[in-house]
C-alpha cells in the first residue's frame, strides 16, 4: 500500500505543480495516471497495487533495468488514500469523462493523424496506434477503449483482420470498426459492427460511433487485463 | 493570470517521435493535457513524412533516441538541423553513449529516460519562450 500511495502521491504533486503554474496553457486535469519514476521495486508495486485494487500495468521487467514507465491505470482507491482522485474517474484530455475512447489503429501517418484529430475534435478520447502489435499493447495495458477502428492492411505480424478477432475474443465489450482499400477475400465477422471502404467521409464513421452509443445509455467500460 | 513569452492564442504543436506505444500514448496525453496539440510518429520515417508536409506546422519535435528503422533519434534530429532548421528538437534516451551524443545535438542536452512528464513540458516552454525571444530580437 505505501509504494502504491507513493506512486499516486507523486501524481498528485505533479498535478499540483501543473495548477499552480501560471504560465503557458493551463493543465487540464485528465491525464491518465502514468508516472515516470526510476528504481521502483516492481515487486512492491505489483502486490501494493493488488492489495489496493488498482488495475495497473508495468511497462518493463524486474531486475534487468530501471523501471522506463510504471502506468497505473483504472484504480479504485482504499481508504487509506483517501478519495482524492479516484482515477477511473478522471476524464481524459478535458473530455468528457462519458466519453468513449477510440483506438485508432493505421499504418499510413497521415490518415492516422488526421482520423484521430477529427475524432478528438468531436469529443472523443482517441488513442493512436501504428499498427496491430501496438493496439495489442494498448489493449492489454488496461487502457480502457470502447472502441478499436483498424485499418485491415498493415505491416506486422497481424493485420486487421487478425487483431479484430483477438480483440472480438479476448474484449468482447470493445467494438470493432474495420477500415480498408479493398475488400477482395475478407470475411467479416459477424461481431464486427462496422467497415468503412476507404477514402471514407470521417463524418459518417463518427455518426456510426455516435449512434452506436445512444442506443446506450453510457459506454461499458472494456475488459481490463493485467499484464 | 499573468501572462508570458509562451501563453498564445496560437496551439504549439508537438511532434512525438517514440516507437514505444505506451510512452507514446502517455506523454503524448500529457503534452495535450497541458494544452498543446500534439502529432504522434512511431518512427522517424512518419516523423519525416510529416515534417515535409508543407500543410503542418511543428514547433518542437520530441524524439526517443533509440528507435528501429532508418534513422534513429540522432539521425532525425540531424535531418532537422538541415532541412527545418526553426523547428526545436529535444531528444530522449536512456544509453549513456547516446545521451553525451546527443548533447551536441540538441541546444539544452537531452532529457535523460526514464523522464517526467512535467520535466518535458517545462522544456518545451523553454525553447518556444526562447525561439519567440529570438524572432524579436532579430
Amino acid at each position: 500500500m505505501l509504494e502504491s500511495a507513493l506512486l499516486l502521491s507523486d501524481a498528485v504533486a505533479a498535478r499540483q505543480r501543473n495548477d499552480a503554474m501560471r504560465s503557458g496553457p493551463a493543465y487540464r486535469p485528465g491525464f491518465r495516471f502514468a508516472i515516470f519514476q526510476r528504481y521502483i521495486a516492481l515487486q512492491n508495486v505489483k502486490s501494493q497495487a493488488e492489495a489496493a485494487a488498482i488495475r495497473y500495468a508495468i511497462k518493463s521487467s524486474a531486475g534487468t533495468k530501471p523501471t522506463d514507465l510504471c502506468f497505473i491505470v483504472r484504480g479504485t482507491l482504499g481508504p487509506s488514500m483517501g478519495s482524492a482522485y479516484p482515477l477511473d474517474s478522471v476524464p481524459l484530455d478535458g473530455a468528457d469523462n462519458n466519453s468513449p475512447t477510440i483506438l485508432a489503429v493505421e499504418d499510413d501517418v497521415f490518415q492516422r493523424i488526421t482520423v484521430a484529430e477529427e475524432l478528438r475534435k468531436q469529443g472523443y478520447n482517441v488513442v493512436e496506434a501504428a499498427n496491430a502489435d501496438e493496439a495489442l499493447s494498448i489493449l492489454q495495458s488496461g487502457t480502457r477503449i470502447h472502441v478499436v477502428f483498424t485499418d485491415i492492411a498493415m505491416p506486422g505480424s497481424l493485420d486487421g483482420v487478425g487483431l479484430a478477432r483477438i480483440v472480438c475474443s479476448a474484449f468482447p465489450s470493445v467494438q470493432v470498426i474495420l477500415t480498408s482499400g479493398h475488400l477482395a477475400g475478407t470475411e467479416l465477422d459477424d461481431r464486427i459492427s462496422g467497415f468503412f471502404p476507404k477514402p471514407y467521409d470521417v463524418q459518417k464513421l463518427v455518426a456510426h460511433i455516435k449512434s452506436h452509443f445512444d442506443s446506450r445509455s453510457t459506454p461499458s467500460p472494456s475488459a481490463v487485463v493485467k499484464s | 493570470m499573468s501572462t508570458d513569452l509562451t501563453s498564445s492564442t496560437v496551439q504549439e504543436t508537438i511532434l512525438v517521435v517514440e516507437d514505444e506505444v505506451l510512452i507514446r500514448m502517455v506523454i503524448s496525453e500529457f503534452l495535450r493535457g497541458c494544452g498543446y496539440k500534439v502529432i504522434e510518429a512511431a518512427n522517424s520515417d512518419e516523423a519525416i513524412i510529416v515534417l515535409q508536409d508543407p500543410e503542418i506546422t511543428i514547433d518542437v519535435v520530441f524524439s526517443d533516441i533509440e528507435m528501429p528503422g532508418s534513422m534513429d533519434g540522432f539521425a532525425l534530429s540531424k535531418w532537422i538541423r538541415a532541412n527545418r532548421a526553426d523547428i526545436e528538437v529535444i531528444l530522449a534516451g536512456s544509453i549513456p553513449r547516446a545521451v553525451t551524443a546527443a548533447a551536441e545535438l540538441c541546444d539544452e542536452g537531452p532529457l535523460p529516460k526514464p523522464y517526467e512528464p512535467q520535466v518535458v513540458v517545462d522544456r518545451i516552454r523553454r525553447l518556444i519562450a526562447a525561439r519567440a525571444s529570438r524572432r524579436k530580437t532579430s
